[in-house]
């Protein structure tokens, strides 16, 4: 076909091709970076929100909602929390890393807040505080090929998996390894710290006054209500998805006339080639069909580098926050290669179409 | 096969109208070995566009077998010079990114045929032309007369029922001129497609059947 000749051209004009290429990959690189957070952030709240909900969460003041890990409040506010009028029921949990290995360590009595109410111990049973004892996730109890009564080395201790949740489809729960608090602390080095608080109020009614009491009485910790961090979450959402369009609209406008632009300087050197072609057989619709080829390749082939440059900026990024924040998610990807697509075809409607119209005798004059 | 009534031709460059051709009237049978002999600016190139439907008469009657060119639509006027016209240019116009094989392999390929078909058939051809060992070289490896020769074998891939040659051997040293000649009169001998050449040489021109001059857009014998 016309097209493979077309684009033997990139390789005689390689860093004009390259060059063409830079604005859509630098764009949708840019815009899938910033979708890959709103992105990221959706993923993670409603993973949270579906075990959380009902819940007030408490972190150390100041920490933004979603880098909890990062959180760390003092044990002794646990009881001041639990003397507000409403409060039915607190958790205080503890993350930690240990070899590599994330624990949740949560009292004894109230895995339940966190867990949800539904989410039980499927297989084993559950932990006795000072036993050194974990239950696990279906998820990573699969990944490690684990099963009740295997012994895992935490720090040279060696800690024996006494139960498996039932799976709950939530990815964060299915994976999780948890102990006792005290335990944590003691294993971290962490007696008297905690990272969250999650309370369960006593009615749904009283998740709001918490909240409120909480903000206006402490001055270490903040809380949040799941509906307030999902006002925050989908006002946050919203202001990137907005700068995501504002971003795409300026690349694509760039990008395509650059594209448009080589295309029409492209076309008119090879006037000569495209007039040998039609008067050699190719149609209109031939050469037409080859010249949007051109620019959507050029295209789609710049949004392509931009999208693998994205997956490597957003594990930057997530390591540099140490939380899966941003996400390059499937639809992102699909979303990236078809704006291109598009970019390409409407930047490459008006060169394709001076190309078609050429007159072979037109081309074959320019000797 | 080619028919022109009364053509005449009339381009506008910046306001300027140039006659090419002024009522030239001319029947060419299938089979006839033709050559158009004219100074430059006679209008013999525009002739022979005009009867390779590269290009439009202003007024007149052209036909190609029978069918009157002026009623056939673009995607038609495609077909005819893809199958039953084979064209070669004085500067040969291959595409150069392209190899002599894909080159010669183009016309096929732009008609819907695949590309092992067609690379095969475009080898056997470059073979008959004296090129069989050089099919994998771009048009820039390739001397005028190689090229030429690759232009040959891409005008007859399609089996076309005429080669129109406009001064094919205008860029070309004697010795690869008279070669080229020789081959389209072997063509002609061998196969009995009909071969118009255009060319000012009234030596190469004497060596077709018929001669077809052209003066200042008439024809004049």
């Amino acid at each position: 076909m016309m097209w493979e000749a077309m684009l033997r051209e990139f390789g005689r004009h390689k860093l004009r091709t390259v060059l063409t290429m830079l604005g859509v990959m630098i764009g949708i690189f840019l815009v899938t970076s910033v979708s890959s957070f709103s992105e990221g952030i959706t993923y993670f709240v409603n993973d949270q929100i579906a075990i959380t909900s009902g819940l007030v969460t408490v972190v150390e003041k100041g920490v933004f909602g979603f880098m909890i890990q990062q959180s760390e409040i003092d044990e002794d506010l646990v009881e001041e929390v639990e003397s507000i009028s409403g409060v039915e029921n607190v958790a205080a949990i503890l993350f930690e890393t240990v070899d590599g290995v994330s624990i949740t360590g949560t009292p004894p009595g109230t895995e339940n807040i966190i867990r949800g109410v539904t989410i039980e111990v499927g297989e084993g049973r559950d932990y006795e505080e000072g036993q050194k004892e974990l239950i696990i996730g279906t998820g990573y109890a699969e990944k490690n090929d684990y099963s009740v009564g295997d012994v895992i080395k935490l720090d040279e201790k060696e800690y024996e998996i006494v139960g498996i949740l039932e799976e709950t489809g939530d990815s964060g729960m299915d994976n999780s390894v948890n102990m006792p608090l005290k335990d944590l602390q003691e294993l971290t080095d962490n007696e008297g710290k905690i990272s969250i608080m999650m309370i369960q109020p006593s009615t749904p009614a009283d998740a709001d006054f918490i909240e409120q009491a909480i903000n206006d009485d402490f001055d270490d910790i903040q809380a949040a209500s799941d509906k307030s961090i999902m006002n925050s979450v989908s006002e946050m959402t919203s202001q990137l998805n907005l700068m995501t369009f504002a971003l795409g609209s300026i690349a694509a406008l760039i990008s395509g006339i650059v594209i448009m632009n080589v295309m029409i300087i492209s076309v008119r050197e090879r006037r000569r080639d495209i007039g040998t072609m039609k008067a050699i057989g190719a149609t209109n619709k031939q050469v037409l069909l080859a010249i949007l080829l051109e620019a959507v390749t050029i295209s789609v082939g710049g949004a392509i580098v931009g999208i693998i440059l994205s997956f490597g900026g957003t594990s930057y990024i997530n390591m540099i926050l140490m939380q899966p924040l941003a996400l390059v998610t499937p639809r992102l990807v699909i979303q990236g290669i078809l704006f291109a697509a598009f970019i390409g075809i409407v930047s490459g409607i008006l060169p394709a179409r001076q190309a078609a119209k050429l007159s072979p005798i037109e081309a074959l004059r320019y000797e | 096969m080619f028919e022109l009534q009364d053509v005449c031709k009339v381009y506008e460059m910046k306001g300027v109208e140039t006659h090419a051709l002024r009522g030239a009237t001319l029947e060419i049978r299938k089979g006839e070995y033709v050559a158009i002999l004219g100074p430059s600016g006679s209008g013999k190139s525009t002739l022979m566009h005009i009867m390779g439907c590269l290009d439009t008469p202003t007024k007149g009657g052209v036909f190609v077998e029978g069918r009157k060119v002026s009623e056939m639509n673009d995607d038609e006027l495609a077909r005819i010079r893809r199958e039953k016209i084979g064209f070669v240019f004085q500067a040969y116009n291959l595409i150069p990114g392209l190899t002599a094989i894909e080159n010669v392999a183009l016309p096929l390929r732009l008609g819907g045929h695949g590309r092992g078909e067609s690379q095969r058939k475009a080898k056997e051809v470059l073979r008959k032309v004296g090129l069989g060992e050089r099919t994998t070289h771009k048009p820039n490896e390739l001397s005028g007369g190689e090229q030429q020769r690759v232009a040959i074998a891409r005008s007859l891939i399609n089996d076309p029922d005429a080669i129109l040659a406009d001064e094919p051997t205008g860029n070309l040293d004697t010795k690869s001129g008279k070669e080229i000649f020789e081959l389209l009169e072997n063509l002609h001998k061998k196969t009995g497609k009909t071969i118009i050449v255009v060319t000012h040489d009234i030596n190469l021109a004497k060596r077709a059947h018929r001669e077809i001059r052209i003066m200042d857009g008439k024809i004049v014998n």
